[in-house]
């Protein structure tokens, strides 16, 4: 390996020249993210019912509750659930489409398709869980009507909720990973599928030794974005559970015990400070399970 | 609901918090160096949106008494999230003169020094009227719009709860309601022999859930039983508290609900009883104007109270939405004639005709629905707050520990002992 970099000379005043160029997205950093970061990790360690009241240091008074309390554990063991159990469901999916699309005809109408759950709006999908999920619902009604009355539930009941809101956290969020997938598996030549053809390699052997090598820097970006983004499950949540009362504790994710902090939950005073070592805990378990990730998915970038 | 969070809109809440809080220095009044102006100009944030029929009633009082006056009112119809608004506004200095406030909000907006003392208001004289505001209005109201630093708020509307029925349907009931817990039970055991589904309820809301057991808590041992509850585990020793909770076990077990209640999504259980799927359902007294879109053709709905148990308590739940002042506005005084203003029988008459809530003072009758429940407050030597303040002063442990709890009552996961037992040690955990 070379140096590239030298300490001082003219390459050292070359790189410094960069420095009053890349101040102003520094300072905007700094003052949009890092400082209101510190600020956050500051009020962890308070008491603070919000704007107006005074912030009273209490040390870890607010890890220590958090880390005692059955309720938050329970929350933190369901993003767990979540981020593990649904991550294999969205990427074993994911896989299987990509296995049955890439020579399917149509593929871009199919994957436009599976997009759509993405982008519906959770307003949409609590008024739709309704319609579906009630005891008279729909999903009801149709297994009564085809003979399978055996099978009806009550899917929202405590027991059934947070299985059924990580089946609808799959199907919002396949779709936006067959996407990103997809399009590395496009940049693939055409070629190295005929031959592996030709060398007698079925559509899953073609998967295992040729899209899956080919395509795992796409499938390492998308598992850390899964994970990024299935630590914050709070939306559908409520979409679920509706906002007419706190979710039960069954239903609970760690970003919902967050937001029952912020607002106080049923007539309460808010507790910005328990709101924030929530906060801080969520952070942590991202960056561990994010590094953790990068290591197990690290590989050398394949050129094509 | 209203008076009551169990029905916000998390996401839209906590965006227009954002909002608002990036929003404030736009709106608001001017605490410091505010001019005198001969006719001065006061803010007053409404939790009301336009299309309301609290907005349109008061609209039209705000335009009454600008012209009586010459003052002018700069009103902000800001629905349901207006506790965030007021109190980001208070935090720099913008909070309004005039505010709606609610019961169950006091403690909150007195945590931001957001609540002036009312008590001068009530010896103001109502406009066009002989009486004085305090006059008119009932001391259980007043008591419910208090805390014990003082009166925090003007009521204009009084919320309570009770159990619903349609008067069409049974109009035994609007005579002669269930008088006693085991004559509800006897009641309901008979409709569903008779092939009914007695009760509706949205088991998907734990609140609507504890309704059950806060009103048995309340005849079996009177105000303060719940709240002695979440105060320290010692309240769960309180042999009112089993009694309650075994009746809870007892409604349980007789199957008196509609199938799968518990995982029945508000509001479909309260419409079903709209349309008299089910006969009953123990809600608020706002679940009228919610239904009435769902109400069946010629559906009278009517509200009895929580019947009594033997040997137990008698007390009427209380809960206010009124309006409460800055104390640090330029403008009290003006802003307390206002409120005086307000309070004319013109203007709290139309909350019973067209809001159809039960207006605060008590020479204003309520809506027929609620006229047993507005005798019953007006009448009363004994109240409570909701959920018997339970819920806004010990609202970590509300939502963690009795709510969760109360819904597996409920379901019939755990027995009455098994309540009280676990009831207890959460309890100790938790403090």
């Amino acid at each position: 390996m070379t140096r590239t970099r030298t300490v001082g000379g003219v390459r050292g005043e070359r790189d410094r020249i960069y420095v009053p160029y890349l101040l102003p997205a520094l300072l905007i950093y700094t003052v949009l993210f890092i400082a209101p970061s510190a600020v956050t990790i500051w009020y962890s360690f308070t008491r603070w019912e919000g704007l107006g009241t005074p912030a009273r240091f209490t040390g870890l008074a607010n890890y220590r509750a958090m880390l005692t309390n059955p309720v938050f554990l329970t929350a933190f063991r369901n993003t767990l659930i979540l981020v593990v159990l649904g991550g294999v469901f969205v990427f074993a999916l994911t896989f299987l489409t990509m296995i049955v699309v890439r020579e399917m005809r149509g593929r871009a109408f199919v994957r436009s398709v599976l997009f759509v759950p993405s982008i519906l709006s959770p307003i949409a999908i609590g008024t739709a869980v309704g319609f579906l999920l009630n005891p008279d619902g729909a999903l009801n009604r149709l297994l009564s009507d085809v003979g399978l009355h055996t099978l009806t539930r009550g899917w929202l009941g405590p027991d059934l909720i947070f299985k059924c809101i990580i089946a609808a956290v799959v199907w919002t969020a396949t779709g936006f990973y067959v996407a990103i997938m997809m399009s590395r598996v496009d940049a693939i030549p055409e070629e190295l599928y005929e031959s592996a053809r030709l060398a007698g390699a079925n559509r899953v052997e073609q998967f295992r030794y040729l899209t899956f090598p080919l395509s795992r820097d796409a499938f390492s970006t998308g598992a850390v974005l899964w994970v990024i983004g299935s630590v914050k499950t709070f939306e559908i949540v409520i979409a679920f559970t509706g906002t007419a009362g706190t979710p039960p504790v069954q239903a609970r994710s760690a970003a919902v015990e967050q937001y029952l902090a912020v607002t106080g939950g049923i007539s309460g005073t808010p507790q910005l400070g328990s709101a924030a070592a929530v906060g801080v805990v969520m952070f942590l378990l991202t960056a561990v399970l994010v590094v953790t990730l990068r290591r197990l998915l690290r590989s050398e970038v394949v050129e094509l | 609901m209203h008076g009551r969070i169990r029905r916000r809109t998390p996401l839209t809440g906590v965006a227009i918090a954002a909002v608002a809080a990036l929003g404030v220095t736009a709106c608001g009044t001017k605490e410091t160096g505010a001019e005198k102006a001969t006719h001065p100009t006061i803010t007053y944030w409404s939790s009301w949106i336009s299309s309301e029929p609290q907005a349109r009633i008061f609209s039209q009082a705000i335009a009454d008494y600008e012209k009586a006056t010459g003052v002018t009112v700069d009103v902000k119809w800001l629905g349901r999230d207006y506790p965030n608004q007021v109190k980001n506004a208070g935090a720099v200095g913008k909070a309004p003169d005039v505010y709606d406030d609610a019961s169950d909000h006091i403690g909150d907006f007195r945590s931001h020094n957001l609540v002036a003392d009312l008590s001068g208001v009530l010896t103001l004289p109502v406009p066009n009227e002989g009486d004085k505001v305090g006059d008119v209005m009932p001391s259980q109201a007043l008591k419910a719009s208090s805390d014990s630093t003082g009166l925090a708020l003007i009521p204009y509307t009084v919320i309570s709860s009770g159990i619903w029925f349609d008067a069409a349907t049974h109009p035994e009931w609007a005579a002669n309601p269930p008088a006693t817990f085991d004559d509800l039970l006897a009641t309901a055991e008979k409709l569903k022999a008779a092939g009914h589904a007695p009760f509706a309820q949205d088991g998907t809301v734990n609140g609507y859930n504890a309704y059950w057991i806060y009103w048995l808590l309340m005849r079996h041992g009177g105000p303060g039983t719940m709240a002695a509850l979440g105060r320290s585990p010692a309240g769960w020793d309180d042999p009112a508290v089993l009694a309650a909770a075994r009746d809870v076990e007892r409604l349980v077990k007789a199957g008196l609900f509609e199938p799968d209640y518990m995982a029945t999504k508000y509001p479909a259980a309260q419409n079903q009883w709209a349309s008299r799927t089910e006969d009953m359902n123990i809600n608020g007294t706002w679940l009228n104007s919610e239904t009435s879109k769902y109400q069946a053709s010629g559906f009278q709905a009517q509200m009895f109270l929580f019947p009594s148990v033997p040997g137990g308590k008698s007390s009427v739940e209380v809960g206010t939405l009124g309006w409460s002042l800055n104390p640090k506005s330029p403008n009290v005084s003006t802003a307390e004639s206002f409120l005086a203003f307000m309070a004319q029988k013109k203007y709290m008459s139309q909350i019973s005709t067209k809001a159809l809530n039960i207006p605060s003072r008590s020479d204003v009758p309520a809506p027929t629905m609620l006229l047993a429940a507005q005798q019953a407050i007006v009448g009363a030597t004994a109240s409570q707050p909701t959920d018997d303040g339970a819920s806004s002063l010990y609202s970590g442990w509300w939502n963690d520990v009795f709510l969760p709890l109360d819904d597996q009552l409920l379901s019939g996961k755990i027995s009455a002992q098994q309540f009280v037992s676990m009831g207890k040690s959460q309890t100790a955990s938790y403090h």
